[in-house]
C-alpha cells in the first residue's frame, strides 16, 4: 500500500476583497490515490475552481492567500516550492486541462508549435512523432493535419482534445482538469470522458475532475467530494453518495437534476422532509 | 467602482486650468487682451509681463488666457458636431441595416479617403473664414470616424439579448438607439469625445495659424502663434507661449481620455 | 383539428455570406398549452429557427402562424396584439438584460413601448410580476450587475410575461445557470405555464431539461429536422441513428439511480 500522490489537508484560500480577506475555501482535505479519478463536485462559489488553481500554484499571491496543514505531492511539499520549482511541477507532473480550450491555445500559433514548445529538450523529430502519436490516442486519425491548423480551425471538441493531447505528453502523474467539457455537445463530452477514463486506466494517472455535473462525475469518477461554500460537505465512493447522499446539500443536489425525477414534477419541494 | 487612475486626475487637472481660463479670463489675465502698450512692443517675458509682449505690445500671457475662450469653444463644438452626428448616424445604420447602412457607409469610407484637413480648408475658405464656419467644417468631417466606431460598437450590442428582446416585443431603430444603445455607448464616447477634443484644438489652430478661423484681433491660439511665426528666431516668446497653450490642453484632453478609458472601461470590470 | 398556437411551415433561412442553410425546410407545431422542445447541438439551427419565429430573422421562405393567422416575416410589421402574443427569453442572463436599467424598467419595457402608463403605474405592475417571479419589490431599482443570475433569469421571464403573451420561445433558459438554480427557474416555468395556459418551445441542447418539460420533442440537425415525435418515443425508442446516438450519449451523461 503505497502513500497516496496527493495529499491536501486544512487547504484554505482567502481573497483580497478591499481591505478585508474572504474566504473561498475554508479548511478542506482530501486524498488523491495513484491512479485515481476523484470528482470535486459543486455549484459556483463552492470553492472547487479555487482548489484546484491553488494546487496548481497559479493564484496571483498579492490577491490570494494560500495555507494547508498539509500540502504533499509524491512525497514534497508543495507549500515551501519556489517558483522555479512550481515550473518544473507545471505541465510536467501536475498537468491542467481547462475549461475553455481556446483561451489555452495561442491563436496565431498552429497546434504543432504549441506542442513543439512544451517539448524544449527533445530533437524535432523525436517531438514530431511523439506529438502525433499523443494527439492519436486522444482520437485524431489524421494526427499531421491537426499539427498543421491554428487553433480557430478546429472544433470545440477537437480543441480540447488536442489540449489533453498537449496536457499529457510529458507524461505527468496527476491531471486537473476543470470542467473540461461544460462547453461541449453532449456526443463530444462523452467521447472526451471517455479519452480521460481510458488514458488514466491505462497509464496509471491521478484525475482530480471539477466538475458540477453530477452525472458526469457518476460516469468518470471512483470517488467523489462535494463541495459549498468553501467546505466539503459529503465525500466517499461514487456509488455510495449518489445511491446514498448524507447530506441535505447532497440530497438537493441530486433532487434538482431533471434527468432523475418524472417529467413535469417540481425539482425544489421534494427535497424537503 | 474602482479608484481612477492618475492619469485621470492629471488630465482632469490640465482640462480644469484651461477651463477656468475660458471661463474667468478677464478676471485670471493681468492686462486686457487687446490692450496696446507700444512701448512695450516686443518686451521679453519679465516680472511685468511673464511671457513677454508682442508688436503691438499687448500682454502674450494675458492673450493666451484669453484665446482659451475661443480655442476651447471651436473644440468643443466640433467635437459636438461630429460625435452627436455620427453617433446618431452610426447607431441607426446598424439597426436599420439593408440598404440605408450600405449607402452611410459607402460614404462614410469616401469622406473618410478624402484629405480632411485640406477639405476643411477648402470649405472654411469657400464659406467665408470665421471660427463659426471653420468649427463647422471641422466637425462635419470628423462625423464618419464618429459615425464608424458607433456603428461597430451598435453591431455588437445588437446581438445582445436585450436587444433582441426589445426588437421582439416591436422596439424600432430610435427606440433602440436612445434607450438602449446610447447608455451603453455612454462610456465608450466619452472617452473617444474627450480624445477627439485634443485632435480638434490641434485641427483648429491649424486653420485659424493660416487665417481661417479667428479674426483680428481676436486672441486665439493658433492665430496668435500666426502673429509670432514671423518673429518666431528674434521674439520667440510671441509664438512658443501660445504653442504651449495648445500642446498642453492637446495633452491634458488625451491624458484624460486615457484615463477615462481605464476607469469607465466595462471590459477591465471583472 | 383546431389551428396550432405556433406553426412554422417549411422555413428556409441562409445567412447572408453563406452557402449552406442555417435552416433547411423545418416545419414545427405547437398546440395550445403544450410545450414542445427543440433538441441539438450547437450548429444545429435551433436559435435561428426561434429568431425566425420571433421575426427576428427573415427566412428565404416559409411561414409563420399564429393560432392559424401567417405572419409578417418582420417583426417590425407585425401588430402589436401579434408581438404580444409571441415573447422569447435568452440564454446568456448577463447579457438578456440591459446594464444600465434598472430591474423596473426591463420588465415593463414591452408596456412602455405601447405608450402605457406612467412611471408609477409601470413600477406597481413590475411589482406584481416580479411577485408572481417569487422575487420582492426590493428589487425594482436594482440594476443586473448586483442579481445573480437565476434572478436575471426571473427578470428576463417576467419582462416577457408583462405583455401576456400566449407562446413564449426560451432559448437554452437554463443553460448558463447552476443545477439548484436551473431547478428553482425549471419549477417556476413550470408554475408559470400552467397558470397562465402558455404554450412553450423550449430550445435546449440538455435533454435532461427538455424531457422535464415537454411532451414533443424536435431534434434536429445541421438546420434540419432529424425526428419529430412524443419525448416517450424520442427517448425510448428513437428511429434515426443520430437521434440514437444523441439520447445515448445524454444518458450515458445524466445520472442513474
Amino acid at each position: 500500500m503505497s502513500a497516496p500522490l496527493l495529499q491536501v489537508a486544512d487547504l484554505r484560500v482567502a481573497f483580497r476583497s478591499g481591505q478585508s480577506w474572504s474566504h473561498a475555501v475554508d479548511g478542506v482535505s482530501f486524498d488523491i490515490a495513484r491512479g485515481e479519478i476523484l470528482g470535486c463536485v459543486g455549484e459556483s462559489g463552492s470553492g472547487k475552481s479555487a482548489t484546484a488553481t491553488a494546487l496548481l500554484g497559479l493564484l496571483p499571491p498579492r490577491a490570494a492567500r494560500v495555507s494547508a496543514d498539509a500540502l504533499v505531492f509524491d512525497g514534497r511539499d508543495m507549500t515551501r516550492l519556489s517558483e522555479k520549482e512550481w515550473l518544473s511541477l507545471r505541465g510536467r507532473e501536475v498537468a491542467f486541462a481547462p475549461q475553455d480550450p481556446m483561451s489555452a491555445l495561442n491563436p496565431i500559433m498552429r497546434i504543432g508549435r504549441h506542442m513543439r514548445l512544451i517539448q524544449p529538450r527533445i530533437a524535432p523529430r523525436e517531438a514530431h512523432a511523439a506529438a502525433a502519436s499523443a494527439l492519436q490516442r486522444m482520437g485524431f486519425a489524421d494526427p499531421e493535419t491537426i499539427l498543421r491548423a491554428y487553433p480557430f480551425q478546429l472544433s470545440g471538441g477537437q480543441r480540447q482534445r488536442a489540449l489533453l493531447a498537449m496536457a499529457l505528453l510529458a507524461k505527468p502523474k496527476l491531471l486537473i482538469a476543470d470542467e473540461p467539457t461544460t462547453a461541449l455537445d453532449v456526443t463530444v463530452q462523452a467521447q472526451i470522458l471517455d479519452l480521460i477514463e481510458s488514458t488514466a486506466r491505462a497509464d496509471g494517472l491521478s484525475v482530480l475532475f471539477i466538475t458540477h455535473n453530477l452525472g458526469v462525475a457518476q460516469r468518470l469518477c471512483d470517488r467523489l467530494i462535494v463541495m459549498r461554500t468553501g467546505t466539503i460537505v459529503e465525500s466517499g465512493a461514487t456509488s455510495e453518495i449518489l445511491s446514498a447522499p448524507q447530506h441535505a446539500y447532497t440530497r438537493a443536489l441530486l433532487a434538482a437534476l431533471p434527468g432523475a425525477a418524472p417529467p413535469r414534477t417540481r425539482l425544489t419541494q421534494r427535497a424537503a422532509p | 467602482m474602482r479608484r481612477p487612475p492618475f492619469v485621470l486626475y492629471a488630465g482632469a487637472a490640465i482640462v480644469a486650468a484651461l477651463g477656468a481660463c475660458a471661463l474667468l479670463a478677464p478676471w485670471i489675465a493681468p492686462y486686457p487682451p487687446n490692450a496696446v502698450d507700444s512701448g512695450m512692443a516686443f518686451a521679453p517675458p519679465s516680472a511685468t509681463h511673464w511671457a513677454g509682449a508682442d508688436g503691438l505690445g499687448r500682454d502674450v500671457f494675458s492673450r493666451i488666457v484669453h484665446g482659451a475662450r475661443p480655442s476651447l469653444l471651436s473644440a468643443v463644438g466640433i467635437v459636438a458636431i461630429g460625435l452627436g452626428g455620427g453617433a446618431l448616424i452610426g447607431a441607426l445604420a446598424a439597426l436599420i441595416g439593408g440598404a440605408t447602412e450600405q449607402i452611410v457607409m459607402r460614404v462614410t469610407e469616401i469622406v473618410m479617403a478624402l484629405p480632411g484637413l485640406v477639405i476643411a480648408l477648402a470649405l472654411t475658405a469657400a464659406l467665408g473664414p470665421s471660427l463659426v464656419n471653420l468649427t463647422l467644417a471641422l466637425g462635419v468631417l470628423s462625423i464618419p470616424f464618429y459615425v464608424r466606431l458607433v456603428r461597430g460598437e451598435t453591431l455588437t450590442l445588437r446581438e445582445r439579448g436585450f436587444v433582441k428582446a426589445a426588437r421582439a416585443m416591436g422596439a424600432g431603430p430610435l427606440w433602440l438607439a436612445v434607450r438602449h444603445i446610447a447608455p451603453n455607448l455612454a462610456p465608450v464616447l466619452a472617452v473617444y469625445g474627450t480624445m477627439g477634443l485634443s485632435g480638434a484644438v490641434l485641427a483648429a489652430s491649424a486653420l485659424s495659424f493660416v487665417g481661417l478661423g479667428a479674426q483680428p484681433p481676436m486672441a486665439e491660439w493658433g492665430a496668435l502663434i500666426f502673429d509670432g511665426s514671423q518673429t518666431l528666431l528674434t521674439e520667440w516668446w510671441v509664438a512658443v507661449f501660445p504653442g504651449i497653450a495648445v500642446a498642453l490642453s492637446a495633452l491634458g484632453f488625451n491624458l484624460l481620455g486615457d484615463g477615462l478609458r481605464d476607469w469607465l472601461d466595462p471590459r477591465g470590470d471583472a | 383539428m383546431t389551428a396550432a398556437a405556433l406553426a412554422l411551415e417549411h422555413i428556409r433561412l441562409t445567412y447572408r455570406g453563406r452557402t449552406k442553410p442555417a435552416l433547411d425546410d423545418v416545419s414545427l407545431h405547437v398546440g395550445v398549452g403544450e410545450c414542445v422542445g427543440v433538441v441539438g447541438e450547437s450548429g444545429s439551427g435551433k436559435s435561428s429557427l426561434a429568431a425566425v419565429a420571433l421575426g427576428l430573422e427573415t427566412a428565404q421562405s416559409g411561414d409563420v402562424f399564429l393560432h392559424g393567422k401567417k405572419l409578417s416575416p418582420h417583426v417590425r410589421r407585425r401588430t402589436p396584439a401579434q408581438l404580444n402574443a409571441l415573447q422569447i427569453v435568452f440564454q446568456d442572463p448577463a447579457a438578456s438584460l440591459d446594464p444600465t436599467w434598472p430591474v423596473w424598467r426591463s420588465v415593463t419595457e414591452g408596456l412602455a413601448l405601447r405608450g402605457a402608463a406612467r412611471p408609477a403605474g409601470l413600477r406597481a405592475t413590475a411589482e406584481a410580476l416580479l411577485a408572481e417571479m417569487a422575487m420582492s419589490g426590493a428589487f425594482l431599482d436594482r440594476k443586473p450587475h448586483e442579481l445573480s443570475g437565476g434572478q436575471r433569469q426571473r427578470v428576463a421571464l417576467a419582462r416577457a410575461l408583462a405583455v401576456k403573451p400566449d407562446v413564449l420561445v426560451l432559448d437554452e433558459p437554463t443553460s448558463a445557470l447552476d443545477v439548484s438554480v436551473q431547478a428553482q427557474v425549471l419549477d417556476l416555468l413550470l408554475d408559470v405555464q400552467e397558470r397562465r395556459g402558455l404554450s412553450l418551445v423550449m430550445i435546449s441542447h440538455d435533454l435532461d431539461v427538455v424531457r422535464h418539460l415537454c411532451t414533443r420533442i424536435a431534434v434536429m440537425r445541421d438546420g434540419r429536422v432529424v425526428e419529430a415525435g412524443s419525448a416517450d418515443e424520442i427517448f425510448s425508442d428513437p428511429k434515426q441513428d443520430y437521434t440514437r446516438a444523441l439520447v445515448g450519449a445524454a444518458a450515458r451523461l445524466s445520472i442513474r439511480r
